[in-house]
């Protein structure tokens, strides 16, 4: 159904039919709004990627024991991390059965099959969906938007939810964010590897049913990034998340990048003998606290990626439970704005108010000072390397006499890093991570 | 191990609606006949632009819709990069995402 024939005006439009979009269409129809959702894909769900992990007790907050009927892939049982170095690696390895019990701390999802449960939840609220139509722009009269037009179509609201995702194109064009700097941005590249679930259950030490989540480190070329590896159902979700600055620095292109991760003998292994079924591309905010763009203005809020609420502490990297906690916060101030009948940039501002009320806004500022690790070069080009090397002396009886573990670390670091660095360094994962 | 997937091959698992009428990518060769870096001939996962002979060439239908080459080409390049969605329903379609 097209966007013509719907009335002229109605209480909400939504653009983009992610987590953000869809949540906050489900909770604003739930509250008796007319709502419309515009999204670009033929079906929803089609355009959306991400590295495909949800933290879930947000969503469950929302849609209590979501995990009964939404496609989720694996219940979330261990997260690791992996300094990949040159032909070595040091893996620590996570596993809680804890995280097997209700509600569930995070799942894997596949976007295209978890996005369309989302929307349909919205839909069955009574909010109407409209697929297959871009949004080109937001209508605005006297620096107030009062709507979008797609193709020749317009439609007019009291306030647009704008849930477009990474690009947030059409702010941009209406001049109302700030351009984003590249270097703000990584680009994921991911491929879904398809093996049979018995030997994922196997390689991943994991029932049917649960899953494990690791990010990388090293083994990208010495860009300025990292990798995911998630097991979902039947498929590995495997990518690299890498700075565009530095990825353009390197001359290297995407594939080429991803191609380094899939060959370290500690990926190659649990990836052997599968068949990749699809290769993918999206961008994805540095995120942080200080990167937090316009949330609203007169008639207009802004959720999820497109205000870049995205967090990356080094242990998680978090977009899609703060697409949901933004949307749920952005419908809580449409509701009571049209309560007060009243949808003015002051009356959007408790939007804001909301949002810094919630957990994840927390988690922001908790986590403010770790963005400055994302950006040193020695955590993903040295750092890999030397972990691995002071291992493997830690490990290996020679026939020549062992060092202690500080002598080794002095060893493997010379020529390469400056006990100066290494101690800066450690500072800076003090001060973002730890104290 | 065996030999990595090239690039078409990936792109060639991919589901795209093709436009066949209708590029999202348009270029402003002014801009890139002064722009010394092009750095969208090695930024997009699709090797989407291509330089041939002086002119940079964009094939469209083989984009993944991420965005990269406009913050690379504004940031990075002379913007000569203007890069709009495909209309509605048409480009990548993620049967995974």
């Amino acid at each position: 159904m097209g966007l013509r024939g719907i009335v002229d005006k109605i209480d909400v439009v939504v653009v983009g039919a992610g987590p953000a979009g869809s949540v906050a269409a489900y909770l604003l129809a739930k509250a008796g709004m007319q709502v419309v959702v515009i999204e670009r894909g033929q079906s929803p769900g089609q355009k959306n990627v991400s590295g495909g992990l949800i933290f879930s007790r947000i969503y469950d907050q929302i849609f209590p024991g979501f995990w009964e009927q939404a496609p989720v892939e694996r219940k979330i049982r261990g997260h690791g991390m992996m300094f990949l170095g040159e032909g070595a690696s040091t893996t620590l390895d996570f596993r809680d059965d804890d995280g097997l019990q209700a509600p569930y701390n995070a799942f894997s999802v596949l976007r295209s099959r978890f996005d369309p449960w989302l929307v349909k939840q919205a839909e069955d609220a009574g909010a109407m969906v409209i697929s297959g139509y871009s949004v080109d722009e937001l209508l605005q009269e006297d620096g107030r938007v009062k709507g979008v037009r797609a193709g020749q179509d317009e439609l007019f609201a009291d306030v647009v939810v704008v849930a477009e995702g990474t690009r947030s194109d059409l702010l941009k064009k209406a001049g109302l964010r700030e351009d984003f700097a590249a270097g703000d941005v990584s680009l994921g590249v991911k491929e879904i590897i398809e093996l049979p679930e018995s030997t994922i259950n196997d390689r991943f030490q994991c029932r049917s049913g649960e899953g494990m989540a690791y990010t990388t480190v090293g083994s990208l070329g010495g860009v300025a990034g990292g990798g995911f590896l998630y097991t979902n159902q039947d498929t590995l979700s495997l990518g690299a998340v890498i700075k565009i600055p530095s990825l353009y620095q390197s001359g290297q292109q995407p594939h080429q990048i991803l191609d380094q991760l899939k060959s370290h003998p500690s990926i190659s292994r649990l990836i052997e003998g599968g068949v990749v079924v699809e290769y993918s591309a999206q961008t994805v905010h540095s995120g942080g606290h200080h990167l937090i763009s316009r949330l609203y203005g007169d008639g207009f809020v802004v959720a999820g990626s497109a205000a870049r609420l995205v967090l990356n502490n080094l242990v998680t990297l978090r977009g899609m439970d703060l697409a949901v906690a933004s949307a749920a916060a952005a419908a809580k101030a449409i509701t009571h704005c049209r309560e007060n009948g009243n949808f003015s940039v002051g009356a959007l501002a408790s939007y804001e108010t909301f949002l810094r009320d919630t957990a994840v806004y927390q988690d922001l500022v908790t986590f403010r000072h770790t963005h400055p690790i994302l950006k040193n070069s020695r955590f993903f080009e040295d750092y890999p390397d030397l972990i691995c090397g002071v291992m493997q002396d830690m490990f290996s009886v020679n026939t020549h006499p062992a060092d202690k573990a500080y002598a080794s670390l002095k060893r493997n670091m010379k020529g390469r890093i400056a006990m100066m660095d290494l101690v800066k360094d450690l500072y800076q994962i003090g001060r973002g991570l730890v104290l | 191990m065996k030999s990595p997937l090239n690039l078409d091959a990936r792109l060639g698992l991919d589901k795209y609606n093709i436009d066949e009428h209708n590029s999202h990518i348009k270029i402003d060769q002014s801009c890139c006949k002064v722009c010394k870096d092009q750095p969208c001939l090695s930024v997009c996962p699709a090797e989407v632009y291509r330089l041939i002979d002086t002119e940079i060439t964009a094939r469209y239908e083989n984009c993944l819709e991420c965005g990269t080459c406009q913050l690379a080409c504004d940031d990075l390049g002379q913007g000569g990069i203007n890069w709009q969605p495909p209309i509605g329903g048409f480009g990548i379609i993620y049967r995974y995402g």
